[in-house]
This record gives C-alpha cells, sequence and structure tokens, in this order.
C-alpha cells in the first residue's frame, strides 16, 4: 500500500530540487529537452473536440458498429490534428479527442482554427457516409483556447510514466468550450475571446466576412465573451455535396 | 496543413467496412491483445484527478515552485494510483491525472475508492509543504466511475498516436465528475451512482457502522444522473500529517 512517509520524503526531493524556468516562443518537440529538473513557459494553443450525447448514442445501438464509428471518428480527427508539426500532445481523454500546440505567433492559431473548421466540415462527410451505409449520425463541440502555459514533465524518474502536465487557460479553456460548442444555440466552433482578437485580423484579410461570420456570445465562466461559428473548408464542403466522389 | 479528405474517406469506409471481433471478458486484456480489428468489452472503473485553479497557480510569480508543486503532485498520484494488478493505463491527458482499471469485483472496486480517500489526503498533506513554502493551497477534485464499457485501439495504424478509446459511462462520467469535486458544494471525491452502491457496503463494514451513509452528499445533474460526494480521509496518514505539521 501506499507508504506515506516515503512519499513525504519523495515529495522534499522534488521542492528541494533546483528547477530551471525557461521561457521559450516555441515549446521544444524534444521531450529531451524537459527533465525533472526544469520547466517551460511557452505560450500554447488546445482544441478538443467533444462528442455530443456520446454515452446515449453508444447504448442504443450495436457494440460492433460503435467501435467502428468511434475507430474511425478518432482516427481522422488524429490524423487532422496531427498533420502540423507544431502539436505537442495528440491524445484521448474520456470520449475527447484533443490536441495541444506550441503557439508562438498568430499565424499558429489561425492553422489551428483551420484544423477546427476541417474537423467540423469533416463532421459533415463522416455522418454522410454514415447515413449511406445505415449507420448513426455522431455531432462534437470544437473548443479552442490559448494562453501562456507551464508546462512541467511529471510523472516520476524510472516510472516510465513521463508524460507532460500543462498548467495555464488553454487547455480548461479549450475544454470547457468543446462541452458548449454544438448545443443551445452555439455553434460547433466556440473559441476564447483572446483565441479570437489573435485571429481575426488575419482573416479578415483573406476575406472580410470572417467577421460576421465568426459571432459573439456571453456566458462563458458566467459572463465572459466567446466566440462562435460554423465555418467548413469550401472545397471539401462543395465534394460533399456533389456526392463525394472519389 | 495536408489533410487529404478523399483519402480520409477511403479510410474511414474500410474502418466501417472491416469486420470488428468484439470480445466479451471480464478482465480487460494487457496492450498487446488489443489490434485495429477487435474491441473488449468489460467493467472497468476510470479515476480522475483535476487540478482546480490551475489558473491561479499560473498567476503565481514564482514558476520555479510552481513547477515543483505540480511535479510532486502528479508524482504521488501516479504513485498512489499505479499499486494496482488491475492497472490498464494511466497518465496525465492535459492538466488531468488519471488512472483506468479493470474491475470484476466490489473488492477490487473499494481499492479505488481506497486509492481516492489517499489522494484526498495526501492534499493535505501536499498542501502544507506548500504553506511552508508561501505558495497559496492548491485543490483536487477526484472523480471516479464504474461501467461496462466498450474498448477499442484507436488512433493510427503508422501514427505512433495508439490510444484506446474506452467508450461508456466510466472514463468520460470520471472524467466530468472530477470537474465538478471540490467546487460549490460538491465535495472533493465526486463518485457515479453504480460505483457508489459498488463500494457502500464494503465502506460500512469497514468502518464499522460509523454513520457512513451521512458521509456522502448525493447529488444530481442532468447529463451524468445521480452522484454523490465526499471527502474522506485515511484516518492514520490524516492524523500523522496534522501531527507533523503542528
Amino acid at each position: 500500500m501506499y507508504d506515506y512517509r516515503q512519499a513525504k520524503k519523495d515529495i522534499l526531493s522534488i521542492l528541494n530540487s533546483k528547477t530551471e524556468i525557461m521561457k521559450c516562443a516555441a515549446i521544444p518537440k524534444a521531450d529531451s529537452t524537459l527533465t525533472y529538473e526544469n520547466g517551460i513557459k511557452a505560450w500554447t494553443a488546445a482544441i478538443f473536440v467533444d462528442i455530443i450525447k456520446s454515452t446515449e448514442i453508444f447504448k442504443n445501438e450495436k457494440e460492433e458498429r460503435v467501435a467502428r464509428v468511434m475507430r474511425a471518428f478518432t482516427s481522422e480527427i488524429i490524423s487532422i490534428l496531427s498533420s502540423d508539426d507544431k502539436y505537442r500532445q495528440i491524445g484521448i481523454r474520456g470520449d475527447c479527442v484533443f490536441g495541444i500546440y506550441s503557439a508562438e505567433n498568430k499565424e499558429d492559431l489561425v492553422e489551428l482554427f483551420r484544423h477546427a473548421y476541417l474537423i467540423n466540415t469533416f463532421l459533415l462527410m463522416l455522418n454522410k457516409t454514415l447515413e449511406e451505409n445505415g449507420f448513426f449520425s455522431l455531432s462534437a463541440g470544437i473548443g479552442l483556447g490559448c494562453s501562456e502555459e507551464l508546462i512541467v514533465k511529471a510523472g516520476k524518474k524510472g516510472s516510465g510514466i513521463n508524460d507532460v502536465i500543462w498548467i495555464g487557460d488553454a487547455v480548461v479553456d479549450a475544454s470547457n468550450l468543446s462541452g458548449m460548442a454544438n448545443r443551445g444555440g452555439i455553434e460547433a466552433i466556440a473559441m476564447t475571446r483572446l483565441f479570437y482578437t489573435n485571429i481575426i485580423d488575419i482573416l479578415k484579410d483573406e476575406n472580410k466576412n470572417y467577421s460576421i461570420w465568426i459571432k459573439e456570445k456571453t456566458g462563458f465562466y458566467g459572463n465572459e465573451g466567446y466566440y462562435h461559428c460554423n465555418i467548413v473548408q469550401t472545397d471539401f464542403d462543395k465534394w460533399i455535396d456533389e456526392g463525394m466522389k472519389i | 496543413m495536408s489533410y487529404n479528405y478523399q483519402e480520409g474517406q477511403k479510410r474511414v469506409r474500410e474502418i466501417m467496412d472491416c469486420d470488428n471481433d468484439i470480445i466479451d471478458q471480464d478482465k480487460v486484456p494487457k496492450d498487446s491483445a488489443f489490434t485495429f480489428e477487435n474491441g473488449y468489452k468489460s467493467w472497468v472503473t476510470a479515476l480522475f484527478v483535476d487540478l482546480r485553479d490551475s489558473t491561479t497557480l499560473f498567476a503565481n510569480d514564482n514558476k520555479k515552485k510552481v513547477s515543483k508543486i505540480i511535479r510532486a503532485f502528479t508524482s504521488e498520484i501516479i504513485d498512489i494510483c499505479n499499486d494496482d494488478d488491475n492497472l490498464r493505463e494511466i497518465g496525465i491527458r492535459g492538466d488531468c491525472v488519471y488512472a483506468i482499471y479493470t474491475t470484476t469485483t466490489q473488492e477490487e472496486n473499494y481499492e479505488i475508492i481506497n486509492k481516492a480517500f489517499y489522494i484526498n489526503t495526501f492534499m493535505g498533506l501536499l498542501n502544507e509543504e506548500m504553506k511552508l513554502k508561501s505558495i497559496s493551497s492548491i485543490s483536487a477534485g477526484i472523480g471516479i466511475s464504474t461501467a461496462k464499457e466498450l474498448i477499442v485501439k484507436a488512433g493510427r495504424i503508422k501514427s505512433g498516436v495508439n490510444n484506446k478509446v474506452w467508450i461508456g459511462k466510466a472514463v468520460t462520467f470520471a472524467s466530468k465528475l472530477s470537474a465538478k469535486g471540490n467546487k460549490n458544494n460538491t465535495k472533493s471525491i465526486v463518485i457515479g451512482e453504480a460505483f457508489y452502491n459498488n463500494i457502500i457496503s464494503q465502506l460500512r463494514k469497514n468502518t464499522q457502522n460509523q454513520g457512513v451513509d451521512s458521509w456522502f452528499s448525493e447529488h444530481h445533474d442532468v447529463d451524468l444522473g445521480k452522484f454523490y460526494s465526499c471527502s474522506i480521509v485515511i484516518t492514520e496518514f490524516d492524523q500523522w500529517v496534522k501531527k507533523y505539521y503542528k
């Protein structure tokens, strides 16, 4: 059983160990940069994709079919999220697929926003394919957040568990927004105000309609403002509409 | 950005068309048994520990101190959770530490609530240490849920992200329950109804009817249904902490 006296010693040894905090523009790629003796402070962006009413859907469907749909859903979203060399952690948490990215400049956030609308479009394709094959459909909320985060290699020396933990708003906000998006009048992609203010000028240079497509709403954490939209990737969407010919 | 949606659709179809074996068994097997073509159905119990107010923690100017606290927090929780042959997955997802166990009996579930009691007591120790280092205290929500889950290997064959997807009310609910712990009127350990029913008689027995039922508060949530919260500690450990830091 857990030896709390030993635990106390372990804690003290951690608390008394030298820890170097490096402030980085980009989060280093190689895990080796992060050691048990340092931490990193860097701008981070996060995306969460949360399946709506998953337990209810899964309860009513045959397991074999649920397994197939979930495998298609997660593997493609992971594929989209990993097609970007700025990603630092991608994984599945409960029924959410999430990605955490190094975001040293605004373009990195714009790129993540593009992943969000690509996923939004992918879900249309998935649902159409599911429908054509007699499967049930899925919908999801997509949340985006960014912040300067403290990144610490956690886990334990020699334990084989050496994941990184992210402390700050980006991950928390993205997770919370993904649980709100695509429900109760909120569109499929929801982002924090900070995320929005960092991407909107670049997007407007590309197409001024972005400031109409992305709308403001209040009610995040009580009364904070956030932004939401239902943007899709045009060519992909058109291809779906035209019957998805390969 | 290089997502090829036509290729994407092909992969979706491949997955849809491939035969998935669903194997119903008592225990979740070790990793190597999972392929991209099968799935398992088993009773599992998930435990999530979610840090409260990571924003406040991040706002602390002394990032070195905070990094150490976080490292102590995660490594000890991993230690507590690791100590179990039924463990099937453990790690960190963003800012949550979590563990998933295969559970076939009520005794095995009792072991898991016992871990929650240890974690809850450990938080007291950690906060005492933080007080000594003049860092404001932190709290965490501990969520536990049990259910018969469908487990499939998702991710992509070549992507290196081979996470398992746990479909059902164990992992998803544990993650959501942990977010409720130590907030509003909910106490730190938050457990789903099925898990409560699995552990309560053993707990009554172990505490020789000292009114265990009154230690739990009952709550209700639209999505999660009925759940319970408590703030039970391991007496001996807790007394040791209190004495030590007096």
